[in-house]
């Protein structure tokens, strides 16, 4: 089976080809705002040289807004046109799949904006990561619920936004080889359904609204 | 809320705490700049722009609302609103679209508070007794190094 793999959840944004677990093309980008100007010539590219695929196999989310809906869209046009279905990997997993079995049980955690992170606890079942409910919240709220050991994205947005880390915080990245092991472990999670297959954001940021703190409101009526 | 307060007895001091605070921004940050003309808020703002990695100039952006500029690691969003006044004005604009990879700087934020999020850092500035000493009062839903 030859699966055609999209990660844009983060600001890496990677394309590859795997033919049953072997890596036959592979090209990585990072940068902000890069997928939409690099995804399609790329695939393009990869479809060129290594012939049409059997799945698609894309990082769902978490992740960034705006990654995550170029990756699904761009996904769904391709699998429309050739007929073949998504496989949708859930971005933690992803990064939990990379892990050494030691590791666990750990939290995962994955930058989104501000102090904000989307997160997991992951444990081990029958040998695999599995995890409790994805969650979104700030850095020092995540640090405060328990010891357990932290892998992340970005270790030194969190170690900034926390104060005295008293544990274990790791770093960990998306890649292609463990989307594509997630993906080939789940086949049975392929979608052919284009119309509703949507990105899972985990958090929209709602904002409310700002008053400004009352000392400064004192200082203004004066 | 965590709070601090700093006197500075030029705009350079003023820019010092403002490239202290300005590392320790990221994305989806808003500030809050509230205080009278000349009180130092696009002083502050210059400040922040530079530790971002913006090297050109940075105007005070009173004549066209907004100016974008972009640093490093994130585009850095300054605005003026005091000829906006309306908070509708910036909601209609979509600032809100700007979260996922920009810092937003915001002078006379009183005057637009429905288009600011609850947990922006705010910043009151007040002019002291000399002509050039300023008091700076900044307040934070998260704690800050500086
Ligand atoms: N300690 C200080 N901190 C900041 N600025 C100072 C200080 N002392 C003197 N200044 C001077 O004060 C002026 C502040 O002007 P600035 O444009 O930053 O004010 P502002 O708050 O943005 O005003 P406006 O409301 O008109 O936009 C500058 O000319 C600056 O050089
Ligand atoms: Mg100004």
């Amino acid at each position: 089976m030859k699966l055609l793999i999209l990660d844009t959840s983060t600001s890496l944004c990677g394309i590859a080809i795997t033919d049953n677990n072997t890596l036959i093309f592979e090209e990585e980008f990072i940068g902000r705002q890069i997928h939409i100007e690099v995804l399609a010539p790329t695939i393009k590219k990869a479809i060129q040289a290594h012939g049409n695929v059997d799945a698609i196999a894309l990082t769902i989310g978490p992740g960034s807004f705006n990654g995550l809906r170029i990756g699904l869209t761009t996904a769904k046009a391709l699998a429309f046109v050739y007929r073949i279905p998504i496989i949708p990997v859930p971005t933690l997993d992803a990064l939990a799949w990379q892990l050494d079995i030691s590791n666990f049980p750990c939290k995962i955690l994955l930058y989104s904006h501000r102090d904000y992170f989307h997160y997991a606890e992951y444990f081990l079942e029958e040998g695999s990561p599995k995890s409790l409910k994805t969650q979104f919240k700030s850095a020092s709220e995540i640090i405060e619920e328990d010891d357990l050991p932290i892998f992340t994205n970005e270790v030194e947005k969190l170690t900034l936004l926390v104060d005295n880390p008293v544990r274990m915080i790791e770093n960990v990245q998306p890649r292609i080889s463990s989307i594509a092991f997630w993906a080939y472990k789940n086949k049975a999670h392929a979608s052919t359904d284009y119309y509703t297959l949507e990105p899972v954001y985990n958090a929209v940021y709602v904002a409310k609204k700002w008053t400004p703190p009352a000392y400064i409101q004192t200082e203004l009526s004066k | 809320m965590f709070e601090y307060e700093f006197k500075t007895i030029s705009m350079h001091e003023t820019q010092k705490i403002a490239q202290k605070l300005g590392k320790q921004l990221f994305a989806g940050d808003v500030v809050a700049l509230v205080g009278d003309l000349g009180t130092g808020k696009t002083t502050f703002s210059q400040g922040v722009a530079k530790i971002m990695g913006i090297h050109e100039p940075i105007s005070s952006p009173t004549f066209t609302y907004i100016n974008e500029y972009l640093g490093e690691n994130f585009r850095l969003i300054h605005i003026d609103a005091y000829r906006i006044e309306k908070s509708e004005v910036l909601i209609k604009m979509g600032l809100s679209d700007y979260y996922e990879d920009s810092i937003i700087l915001i002078e006379w934020a009183n005057l637009v508070p429905d288009a600011i999020p609850e947990e922006a850092i705010s910043i009151l500035f007040t002019a002291g007794d000399s002509s050039s000493s300023r008091t700076l009062k900044i307040f934070s839903y998260r704690k800050l190094k500086l």
